[in-house]
């Protein structure tokens, strides 16, 4: 039963209009700062809420309008998910198995199971709509990534490594992960679908927090050891260049144009940062309230819209975790745009 | 236990004194220390222990966890436990459920049934002595009345110390370490009062009972280590930390100026810390020397009736930092405030008793 937990807020410090789409006093979190979880045309997003308040509760797949209408529970239990580019299907993991859910509807159908794996990580799909490319974990512990094909049904082992992180589609045709790829070293990777083509981004002070910048073929990340900036890079480059510096840049996001980047600080908290990628200038659109310690719940996890129009973050201000949005106004962006 | 070790740490630095506060649960469910007397932390002051409320329910079942000082090491111990404390060798935690005495590995693992005591409702463990081998901890009985037991740790023996109608987890006190301190009714086997009641001091064998002339005390006190001495709050308007001993005529006044509201002690008894209210004004580091305090932090507990809201200050032995709950977020969390040895330092030369930091 869909409903409706939005509170409207409004950012003291910078007046900006913050949605509050989750309120009921159970965690709720996104699904990170990268991925196809926002649909096509950004009027919808997938997300995750705790069934009970227990640490080791189950945790289930809501979806919820940007408007903070029809928040709906998709599928119990389910994992990582990814929004398909039609914008009418949920492709989720769940223990060993795929899923596919309608995206405004009802009914869940399995594509794909393997007892071979405890749980399944759904975060890229091709642009044509044909592959998902599931990052699926041994019960041991053993990471693989697999290539699902939608259109007959068949899934196969691209590759197992010891170490897999952060899988997302590199537009257009590529993926980028954390991986120790077969037979090379650990680091950040942009690689073909056929799981081959490996290729290091030159990264040398990563938090291991990045995305690719948009449709650009770019990947952009945030510095570790107080370098205080975002440093931007692509595949066979021999080092990365600094795009934006002077905040404690945290967790970075783009948009699909690669335009516009959205960055949480920490050491100190300075602000959600809205950065122009081309100019590298950056103003705050918010401040999350989150409190940026340990827990993985208590960090902002900023994800900006394929479109900019808005932002979605995670906050602990309530001493809850809750998913919130941030509008993002013309003003500022041609405020921050050169020449301005 | 089933569950992992995790970390939810949280550092939060006070706004108006700067202090490195480390919050050392973050999941939105009630947590609270074990008591103030400080025996749920070990003596090198790198553990200690903490409950939870195992569901958001008034009724829920408590939990006992364990959680390094450093935030790391968060870790389930017992469920369904009551009461908590540490062993002098720091390898185990002692805790009360039903009629049973439990001892649990304080790195984890499985746990043991020292002692199953037939007749008894609640079982709540809250102090030990000095050498490890007596605790002691109150039992209900059926009938709501209370026995004192002191179970002796080398042969797994309980035994009576005394029976009461009213009893506040005793504590273990004395220069020698070798008294009981408890706010007590005592009545006799037959649930008649033995003596009226107040704050006694008693012999380990439930004998010699001393009272502490404290005539204002808000029923929070503490034994001072090293000394026969305790203090206690008193309420409004008196608004002081006032200090005794067994068998004194009065109380003396040891710091005024603030509302102090609970109390507690390291180890040697040089300092004490005490949180606030009405107005709260900061949770206060007390040297017992020179009655001189400051304000070490705020911490934002709301301080109303519900014993969630109290921040409950308890103090490490060895005076490193000062433990505390607050539910600043909604939900009662376990916080860690250091103590700098520059405010020790300042609090020592002090010549003067000194007013807190003012709220902003």
């Amino acid at each position: 039963m869909a409903t409706i937990e939005r509170i409207e807020r409004v950012d003291p410090k910078t007046g900006v209009r913050v949605l509050q789409l989750t309120s009921f006093p159970l965690p709720h979190y996104h699904q990170y700062c990268y991925g196809q979880w926002i649909s096509p045309d950004c009027k919808t997003l997938i997300l995750f809420g705790y069934r009970e308040l227990r640490r080791d509760s189950p945790v289930d797949l809501w979806r919820v309008n940007s408007d903070g209408s029809d928040l709906t529970l998709v599928a119990q239990g389910a994992s990582w998910s990814a929004i398909s580019v039609d914008g009418k299907w949920i492709y989720a993991g769940r223990g060993g198995s795929i899923l596919r859910v309608p995206l405004h509807g009802e009914g869940e159908e399995e594509l794909f199971r393997s007892d071979e794996y405890a749980a399944m990580l759904v975060g890229a799909a091709s642009l044509d709509g044909r592959h998902l490319f599931p990052h699926a974990v041994r019960p041991g512990g053993k990471h693989v990534l697999l290539r699902f094909d939608l259109s007959t049904g068949t899934c196969e082992r691209l590759f197992e490594t010891s170490s897999l992180m952060h899988v997302q589609l590199h537009y257009p045709d590529r993926l980028l992960a954390s991986v120790v790829p077969p037979g090379l070293e650990y680091g950040i990777y942009t690689f073909g679908f056929n799981g081959d083509g490996f290729e290091k981004l030159p990264f040398m002070r990563s938090t291991n927090h990045y995305a690719s910048l948009g449709h650009t073929g770019k990947v952009i990340t945030t510095v570790h050891s107080g370098g205080k900036a975002i440093e931007v890079t692509k595949p066979g480059d021999k080092e990365a260049t600094i795009l934006a510096q002077g905040e404690g840049f945290w967790h970075p996001s783009s948009d699909a144009s690669g335009e516009w980047i959205a960055s949480d600080t920490n050491w100190p908290d300075t602000g959600l940062m809205l950065v122009h990628a081309a100019s590298g200038r950056y103003r705050p659109l918010c401040f999350t309230g989150a409190s940026g310690g340990h827990p993985q719940w208590s960090h902002a996890h900023p994800r900006i819209a394929p479109d900019a129009s808005y932002v979605v973050f995670d906050s602990d201000q309530t001493g809850v975790s809750h998913v919130y949005l941030a509008f993002i106004s013309h003003e500022l962006k041609d405020h921050l745009r050169p020449g301005r | 236990m089933t569950r992992p070790e995790t970390i939810e740490r949280i550092r939060r630095d006070d706004p108006r004194t700067g202090a490195a506060i480390l919050q050392l649960t973050s999941f939105p469910l009630t947590h609270w220390l074990v008591g103030c007397s400080g025996d749920g932390i070990t003596l090198d002051g790198k553990t200690l222990l903490l409950f939870e409320n195992s569901d958001p329910t008034r009724s829920s079942r408590r939990d006992l966890y364990r959680v390094n000082s450093d935030g790391s090491g968060l870790l389930l111990l017992a469920r369904n436990a009551s009461g908590g404390v540490v062993s002098v060798d720091g390898r185990f935690a002692y805790t009360g459920r039903g009629g049973s005495l439990v001892r649990i590995p304080l790195g984890g693992g499985d746990e043991e049934e020292l002692a199953r005591l037939p007749g008894y409702t609640q079982a709540h463990v809250s102090a030990r002595d000095r050498i490890g081998r007596f605790l002691f901890g109150q039992w209900r009985r059926e009938d709501g009345t209370f026995d004192v037991l002191r179970f002796d740790l080398s042969d797994g023996r309980a035994y009576q110390v005394c029976r009461a109608s009213y009893v506040m987890p005793v504590q273990v006190h004395g220069v020698n370490g070798d008294r009981v301190l408890a706010s007590i009714l005592p009545v006799g086997h037959e649930g008649k009062p033995r003596m009226t009641w107040g704050y006694w001091s008693f012999s380990f064998d439930g004998e010699d009972f001393r009272p502490i002339p404290f005539s204002r005390s808000n029923n929070h006190y503490v034994g001072l280590g090293g000394s026969d001495e305790v203090v206690t709050c008193t309420p409004h308007p008196a608004r002081a930390l006032e200090v005794a001993a067994p068998g004194d005529s009065q109380a003396r006044v040891l710091a005024t100026g603030a509302g102090f509201w609970h109390v507690a002690a390291d180890a040697s008894g040089e300092w004490l810390v005490c949180d606030t209210n009405w107005a709260d004004v900061g949770l206060q580091l007390v040297h017992r020397p020179t009655g001189c305090f400051r304000t070490l932090c705020h911490t934002a507990a709301s301080g109303g009736h519900p014993q969630w809201t109290h921040a409950h200050p308890c103090l490490a032995p060895n005076a490193d930092y000062v433990l505390f709950t607050s539910d600043r977020t909604g939900y009662a969390q376990v916080y860690l405030c250091p103590i700098p040895d520059a405010l020790k330092e300042e609090l020592r030369q002090a010549a003067q008793p000194s007013r807190p930091v003012p709220p902003v």
